[in-house]
């Protein structure tokens, strides 16, 4: 009989036991094996906040019925919490709707004049095309032409000049008017000289193909022409009607006293102004409010009826948004509002996916059913929180209530809030220009900005982003406006600049980064043709809303002859000047970025760019320069405030001839003082 | 005693494998059945992570935000793809709520290094310091 020890049962046992143990004792000292290799013990916390370690019991697979339950419930917390978001949306849409009705009623009604001088402001920059069409191409060569043109546009500039004055002014005189009249007709005939002289210089060329070429420019000169016939159609009609010439002035202007005032303009319709007049009748307000779902609709709702309400929401909030932007430029610029409106970009908040389909059928039988029905629940309330979170930015800007909760502003706290917010763009927008000033001039936009963000605070509750009340931003920027900052005069050279500026985005108190900080990290995109004329009155698409993924049509390719497809192109420089991607000539970029401020702090800015360039910091305008000019960092400085917590800044630059460059340079004037 | 044999002495001693094997292979089924794999749901599938030798292992992490850049530079959140603005709507997010979430980029070997220098960057400005990047380490995969 051997050992009972020896025998093989014993050993296979042994061995077995041994191999077990050893894997049971690895196992229950390695807790990552345990839980996650083999995942057979979970972690659950109890109603009294212990956390319990168990071993995890397979369930069956479940049946339809539990399948069911389990999606009604999810679907039930889920439907909560979009009904949240479209309650949310829905006040925000309101109040949108009632400050984009309030904006109307305070909006000076445009009068004739204005819509006259702002005909004679198109033919203005009409006359300066044809100018550069003629000056840079082989029209140029036709004897007599470069005066002539250079005549006609001296004509228009001068004649939209006077004719804006003469709308500002509040006492018309006769002379004045009849001038206006006389100057229309002037600018007629001499456009009408100039495409005459024009076709008769193309018929003495030579070549067939030259002249072929140079007859196809001829169509603008002849919408010119037309244009200033409108014009003057428009202007006679409006003056024979309000003010008839006197007859001393008859007789002083032979061709005013052809036209008998009597007898009816030669188009009895003026259709432009009537057009206008009939645009600028502007939809009714409760258009938007009609389409709203009531509340008590919310209530009742089901997920897929509240997430397309929502979508249909998210849609009325872009329009209002714009809307609000077409009645801002509208009066800002004194256009007719139909013309603001085609100038407004609409931005399109990304509403999701359409799974009105999926989310009505809540009725999975299988797995694969399940699935599809949770992953379309997910999809739509990521949706809805995109959306309440686009319709909550795009009323910061619109202004409001804001959600404040308790307080409504009343219409005429709204209105003059309104006509205050009026105010004070007007005033930036005066202060930010920087033609005709010294390298180094120092503009305060302190006091401006501080009304703003204080009206801004009030308009929003407790605030915006950086928190604190519309009392903590007024102290706190008083005491900034009373302390500091006498310089009016800064002088920066380039070299210091260059040596000295560091890289960054963040103003912490800590921070061992102090003195001019320069800003490095940009989202770029371009380029847009510029204008050749008034470049900055054409807007493009990011000054009315900053979309980081948003794709537009740009500047045509020179090879491939299509519009550019541009996106926005994250840039990060180790320079002080940033140079922007795909850089062209005669075209415009816009380049973004966000700058980080622990407090409310009082900032000076050093900007400058080759060519033009506009800046604004959380919406405000703070400087415009326009022309043509080389790059230098000290081109003009603005003393700014930064709101605690992330200030936008938008930046556009534009490109004449050759390169491209822009700097912003900040620099916190406590700092500076040292 | 002559006749007598002593058991043992012409027959040796041999163990026999086969019930050995029987309780392996019974362990091996035991184990097989009752495992189960955790698929990394955050994990964007037709990314190849670089090689990296001398990473430290850590554990993984449910709570963590993973972001993921591809070869072709897009971005994707916990892997679902996603767009630059909700990018950084969601840093934001994390910012205000969770500063201290840890957060693991997941990137291609071929990923434009711009890209990544996007995140970083939005992840530094943000404040939000507590990132790894993920590799590949043969020892641990």
């Amino acid at each position: 009989m051997p050992h009972p020890l020896k025998s093989p049962m014993t050993i296979a046992f042994l061995g077995a036991l041994s191999l077990v143990g050893s894997l049971s004792l690895a196992l229950y000292l390695n807790e990552d094996w345990r839980t996650i290799a083999l995942d057979m013990v979970e972690e659950t916390v109890t109603e009294e906040g212990k956390v319990v370690r168990k071993v995890k019991v397979e369930r069956p697979e479940p049946n339809r019925e539990q399948i069911r339950e389990v999606t009604e419930e999810r679907e039930r917390k889920k439907r909560e919490d979009i009904r949240e978001k479209a309650r949310k949306v829905r006040e925000t849409v309101v109040e949108m709707a009632e400050v984009v009705e309030e904006r109307e009623s305070t909006m000076e009604e445009l009068d004739e004049w204005d819509l006259l001088a702002s005909m004679a402001l198109d033919l203005r920059r009409s006359a300066s095309e044809r100018y550069a069409e003629v000056r840079h191409s082989y029209l140029d060569r036709i004897s007599g032409s470069r005066e002539a043109v250079t005549d006609l546009k001296d004509e228009a500039v001068a004649n939209a000049h006077d004719m804006r004055l003469l709308s500002l002014s509040d006492n018309v005189t006769r002379v004045a008017v009849w001038e206006r009249v006389a100057a229309a007709r002037r600018i007629l005939k001499k456009g009408e000289d100039l495409e005459t002289l024009l076709l008769e210089g193309i018929e003495e060329q030579d070549n067939p193909k030259t002249r072929r070429l140079l007859t196809d420019r001829m169509p603008p000169f002849n919408d010119f022409i037309t244009e200033t016939e409108t014009y003057l159609n428009a202007l006679e009609r409006w003056v024979k009607d309000e003010i008839p010439p006197d007859e001393t002035l008859a007789a002083e202007d032979p061709e005013a006293a052809e036209a008998d005032p009597t007898e009816p303009p030669p188009e009895a319709e003026n259709p432009e102004l009537a057009d206008a007049e009939a645009e600028n009748e502007p939809p009714p307000p409760s258009d938007w409010l009609d389409e709203l779902p009531a509340e008590e609709d919310l209530e009742k709702m089901s997920t897929a009826e509240l997430y397309e309400s929502l979508q249909e929401m998210a849609e009325t909030v872009d329009e209002l948004y714009a809307e609000n932007l077409a009645r801002e430029l509208a009066e800002f610029k004194k256009i007719p509002l139909e013309e603001a409106r085609e100038q407004v970009h609409k931005p399109k908040t990304d509403s999701g996916p359409d799974l009105k389909s999926t989310l009505e059928k809540n009725n999975p039988s299988n797995r694969e059913e399940f699935r599809e029905f949770n992953e379309a629940l997910e999809k739509a309330s990521d949706a809805a929180g995109r959306i309440a979170r686009t319709a909550e930015t795009r009323q910061s800007r619109v202004g409001g209530n804001g959600g404040r909760e308790g307080e409504k502003q009343t219409a005429d706290q709204l209105q003059s809030a309104l006509r205050k917010g009026r105010e004070i763009n007007a005033e930036m927008a005066k202060s930010a220009r920087n033609r005709g000033n010294e390298n180094g001039n120092v503009t305060d936009m302190r006091n401006a900005m501080s009304q703003a963000y204080a009206l801004q605070a009030k308009s929003s509750g407790s605030g915006g982003g950086g928190g604190g009340s519309a009392g903590g931003y007024s102290s706190a920027f008083g005491q900034s406006r009373t302390g500091g900052g006498g310089k009016n005069q800064v002088n920066l050279s380039s070299n210091r600049v260059f040596a000295k500026a560091v890289p960054g985005r963040r103003f912490d108190q800590g921070s061992t980064r102090r003195g001019w900080i320069f800003l490095d990290t940009w989202y770029i995109i371009g380029p847009w043709d510029r204008p050749n004329v008034d470049s900055f009155d054409t807007t493009f698409p990011p000054e009315t809303a900053v979309d980081l993924d948003a794709t537009y049509e740009g500047k045509t390719h020179p090879r491939t002859g299509k519009p550019m497809e541009l996106e926005w192109r994250f840039v990060q420089s180790e320079n002080v000047r940033i140079n922007p991607p795909d850089e062209t000539r005669d075209a415009v970029y816009y380049a973004y970025t966000e700058v980080f401020s622990e407090t409310a702090m009082d900032i000076l800015v050093a900007i400058g760019a080759d060519d033009a360039s506009k800046v604004w910091i959380n919406d405000l305008l703070v400087n415009q320069d326009d022309g043509l000019s080389g790059w230098q960092p000290d081109e003009g400085f603005r003393r700014v405030l930064l709101k605690p917590g992330y200030n936008t800044v938008l930046v556009r630059v534009e490109n004449g001839p050759a390169v491209c460059y822009f700097s912003v340079i900040m620099c916190p004037d406590d700092v500076l003082e040292e | 005693m002559p006749g007598r044999k002593r058991y043992g002495e012409d027959e040796e001693v041999a163990l026999s494998m086969s019930p050995l094997i029987d309780a392996v292979f019974l362990l091996l089924i035991f184990f097989l059945v009752t495992t189960m794999l955790k698929r990394d749901l955050k994990e964007v599938e037709h990314i190849q992570l670089p090689i990296s030798r001398s990473s430290p292992e850590m554990p993984p992490d449910e709570t963590a935000l993973v972001i993921a850049v591809d070869a072709e530079g897009e971005f994707y959140l916990d892997g679902e793809a996603s767009s630059v603005s909700e990018l950084l709507d969601e840093l934001r997010v994390v910012e205000q709520n969770d500063p201290d979430r840890r957060i693991r980029i997941d990137t291609d070997e071929y990923t434009p290094f711009h890209r990544l220098a996007e995140v970083l960057d939005a992840l530094n400005f943000r404040n939000l310091r507590n990132v790894g990047v993920r590799t590949y380490h043969e020892k641990y995969n």
